[in-house]
C-alpha cells in the first residue's frame, strides 16, 4: 500500500557524541526519502540504515532469530571468564542489560571508553573536571582552544551547532571567539584557528605543565627557548590570555588520551583547567567519538560504581583499568569468550588483540555488517538505534536525550536482546 | 633500501574513513580510506616515492604495506587512518590505562624492492 509521506522533526544523529538533534527526516513506505541538517557522515550513515543488514547466524548458517540468542545464552553460561565488550553505539537501555548479564555470568565488562576517552576518565577520577554544556559554552565562551581534537572531520556539525561557528547568545558569531588549536598536525579544523600550537608528538603533558608554570607566575626553563616545539614566549602570551578571558572552554580529544602520558595528559590539562577557574572561568568538554560511549560511563558508573573495565567473577564489581580492560585481557589470552555490543572490534582493536576473538567463541550483536561479524561465531541482529529503536543516549557533555524511532525494524533492539540472553541463563 | 630512520605514527580520523565507516564495512571504500599512508612531500621525494607506490611500515608490534599519499605533515611524522591496517602497527602494551598507544608510536619504513618511483 502507497503512504503518504511523513516528515520528522528534531531526529537524532547517534553516530558520534555531538548527538545533533536537528535532523530532519522524511519517510514513505517505511523508507527514508529526505534528510536534511546531517553532516557528511550522518547523511551517509542514513543512507546505510537500511541496508547491508545482519541476519542471525550460527557459524555463517542463518538461524532463526530465537535459536542465535540461545547459542549466545549456551556461550556465556559455559565461559568461565567471558568479555562483555562494545556498548558505545547503543543505548542506556542495553547498557543497563549488559551490566546485568555480566553480573550473572561473572563477566568482564568494558566499553570502547578504554580506547579512546578512558585515560580521561582516569584523570576526572584524580582531580576532577570543570565542565559545562555545550549550550552554555556556545552562549558565552570567548576562547575555545581544541587540543588534540579535529572536530571538522570527527565530530563535522560540532563547530556550527556548539563552537566555532554557532550562533550563541552572547557570543554571537566567529569573531566574538578565539580559537586555538593544539595538535602534532596542521588538522582541518586547525586552518580554522586563530593560533594553531604545532605540538611536538608525545609533549603535550611537557606544554600542559609549561603553562600551569606560567599561569602561575613562574616560567619554566628551556634551552632552546622552546617547550614541547613551541617557542616559550607564545606559551607566555597564552597563559596571561587565558588569565584574561571570561569565559574558556577546552575541547578535547584523542591527541591527549592516545599520546605518551596517556591519562596525565588528561590530567595535566584538567588541573590546568581547575587553576584557571581563579582568574575567569574555564571549562572542559572531551570531545567523544560514538554517539552513546559517554553514556557507558554513565551507566556503567551508576551500575556498578565504575565507568569501565569492571570484573565480576567474585560477584561483585572489581575495577581495573590495564587489567580489565579489553585490549589487556585480549592480548593476555585471559578471556575464552566474548559478547560484542553495537562495536568492531576486528578494526578498532590493535591487531594482536583482535585476532584473539577468532580463536575464543564470539557473539556480535549488532544491526549491520562489520568486520567483527565476519569472524563471529554467532550473530544476533538488532534495530537501529535512533531509526528502528527508542532509547536514551547521552551527548558529550552529559546531557540525556531520547531517541525516537521512526521506522518500523524486523528486528528486536539490543536491550531485548540481552535482556533474554541474561533470563535464559538464569532458567537454564 | 632499507632504514634505520625512524618516524613517529599518528593514527586517526578522517572524514573520508568515518563516511566510509558507516556505508559499510566490508565496502571497498572502507578499504580505499583506512588503506594508506601520508607523508610529508620532502619524505616522499628522499625515498624516491610518488602518490600511490607501495611501502612497508613496521614498528615493534607488527609491519604493514601501503600506499603513500602526500600529506601536509611537519617531516618526522606518518599519518595511517584509524582502521584495520592502521592496527597492525599498534601494540597490546596499555601501560596498565587498557589504552594503547595509537599516536606517537615510533615506526620505520622501507621502500619496496621493485617499486619504481
Ligand atoms: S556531528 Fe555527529 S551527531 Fe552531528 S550530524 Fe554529524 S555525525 Fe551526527
Amino acid at each position: 500500500m502507497n503512504e503518504e509521506s511523513k516528515t520528522y522533526q528534531n531526529i537524532i544523529c547517534t553516530f558520534c557524541g555531538a548527538l545533533c538533534d536537528d535532523i530532519e527526516i522524511k519517510v514513505k513506505n517505511n523508507k527514508i526519502e529526505n534528510i536534511k541538517n546531517a553532516c557528511a557522515i550522518s547523511r551517509k550513515k542514513y543512507e546505510h540504515a537500511q541496508k547491508d543488514r545482519t541476519v542471525p547466524q550460527i557459524k555463517g548458517k542463518e538461524v532463526k532469530y530465537n535459536k542465535a540468542v540461545s547459542a549466545a545464552a549456551e556461550i556465556l553460561s559455559s565461559s568461565r571468564n567471558p568479555l562483555i565488550y562494545g556498548l558505545s553505539s547503543t543505548t542506556a537501555e542495553a547498557q543497563k542489560a549488559a551490566v546485568e548479564l555480566a553480573e550473572k555470568c561473572g563477566a568482564n565488562i568494558d566499553s570502547t571508553s578504554s580506547v579512546c576517552h578512558g585515560p580521561g576518565t582516569l584523570a576526572k577520577q584524580l582531580v576532577g573536571m570543570v565542565s559545562a554544556t555545550l549550550g552554555e559554552v556556545k552562549n558565552r565562551s570567548d576562547m575555545m582552544i581544541f587540543w588534540g581534537a579535529n572536530p571538522v572531520e570527527a565530530h563535522p556539525n560540532h563547530a556550527k551547532r556548539y563552537s566555532i561557528l554557532s550562533q550563541g547568545m552572547y557570543r554571537k558569531n566567529r569573531k566574538d571567539r578565539e580559537i586555538i588549536v593544539f595538535d602534532v598536525r596542521k588538522t582541518p579544523t586547525a586552518k580554522l584557528a586563530d593560533h594553531f600550537f604545532q605540538v611536538k608528538p608525545n609533549s603535550d603533558f611537557e606544554i600542559l605543565m609549561a603553562l600551569q608554570m606560567l599561569v602561575s607566575g613562574r616560567t619554566p626553563t628551556s634551552e632552546d627557548g622552546r617547550i614541547g616545539g613551541i617557542e616559550l614566549v607564545k606559551l607566555k602570551d597564552l597563559a596571561e590570555k587565558m588569565k584574561k578571558v571570561k569565559y574558556g572552554s577546552v575541547f578535547y580529544g584523542m591527541g591527549l588520551t592516545m599520546s605518551r602520558g596517556k591519562y596525565m595528559n588528561t590530567w595535566a590539562a584538567m588541573s590546568l583547567v581547575r587553576n584557571l577557574n581563579d582568574y575567569g572561568r574555564f571549562v572542559m568538554i572531551p570531545m567523544r567519538g560514538h554517539g552513546n560511549v559517554a553514556g557507558s560511563e554513565i551507566t556503567m558508573a551508576w551500575q556498578t560504581g565504575y565507568p569501565f573495565a569492571v570484573n565480576f567473577s567474585r560477584n561483585y564489581p572489581r575495577y581495573n583499568p590495564g587489567e580489565f580492560s579489553a585490549v589487556d585481557l585480549l592480548a593476555r589470552r585471559e578471556v575464552d569468550a566474548a559478547f560484542i555490543i553495537a562495536s568492531d572490534p576486528a578494526a578498532s582493536l590493535p591487531h594482536e588483540a583482535a585476532e584473539y576473538l577468532k580463536k575464543i567463541p564470539t557473539i556480535v550483536l549488532d544491526p549491520h555488517w562489520n568486520l567483527t561479524t565476519e569472524i563471529a561465531d554467532v550473530v544476533i541482529p538488532s534495530a537501529v538505534k535512533g531509526i528502528g529503536a527508542s532509547g536514551t543516549v547521552y551527548r558529550m557533555d552529559h546531557v540525556p536525550l531520547q531517541l525516537r524511532k521512526f521506522l518500523d525494524d524486523s528486528w528486536p533492539d539490543d536491550a531485548s536482546a540481552v535482556s533474554r540472553i541474561g533470563e535464559l541463563i538464569e532458567n537454564d | 633500501m632499507a632504514d634505520k630512520r625512524s618516524f613517529t605514527l599518528i593514527t586517526g580520523r578522517t572524514i573520508k574513513q568515518g563516511m566510509a565507516s558507516v556505508s559499510g564495512k566490508n565496502n571497498q571504500n572502507y578499504e580505499d580510506s583506512t588503506a594508506y599512508v601520508e607523508l610529508n612531500e620532502n619524505i616522499l621525494e628522499e625515498y624516491n616515492l610518488s602518490e600511490g607506490k607501495k611501502i612497508l611500515l613496521y614498528t615493534d608490534s607488527g609491519e604493514v604495506e601501503l600506499s603513500c599519499k602526500k600529506g601536509d605533515l611537519p617531516e618526522e611524522i606518518v599519518f595511517i587512518p584509524y582502521g584495520p591496517q592502521a592496527n597492525k602497527l599498534i601494540g597490546t602494551d596499555t601501560d596498565g590505562t587498557g589504552m594503547p598507544s595509537s599516536k606517537g608510536k615510533k615506526v620505520m619504513i622501507k621502500r619496496k624492492e621493485g617499486e619504481d618511483s
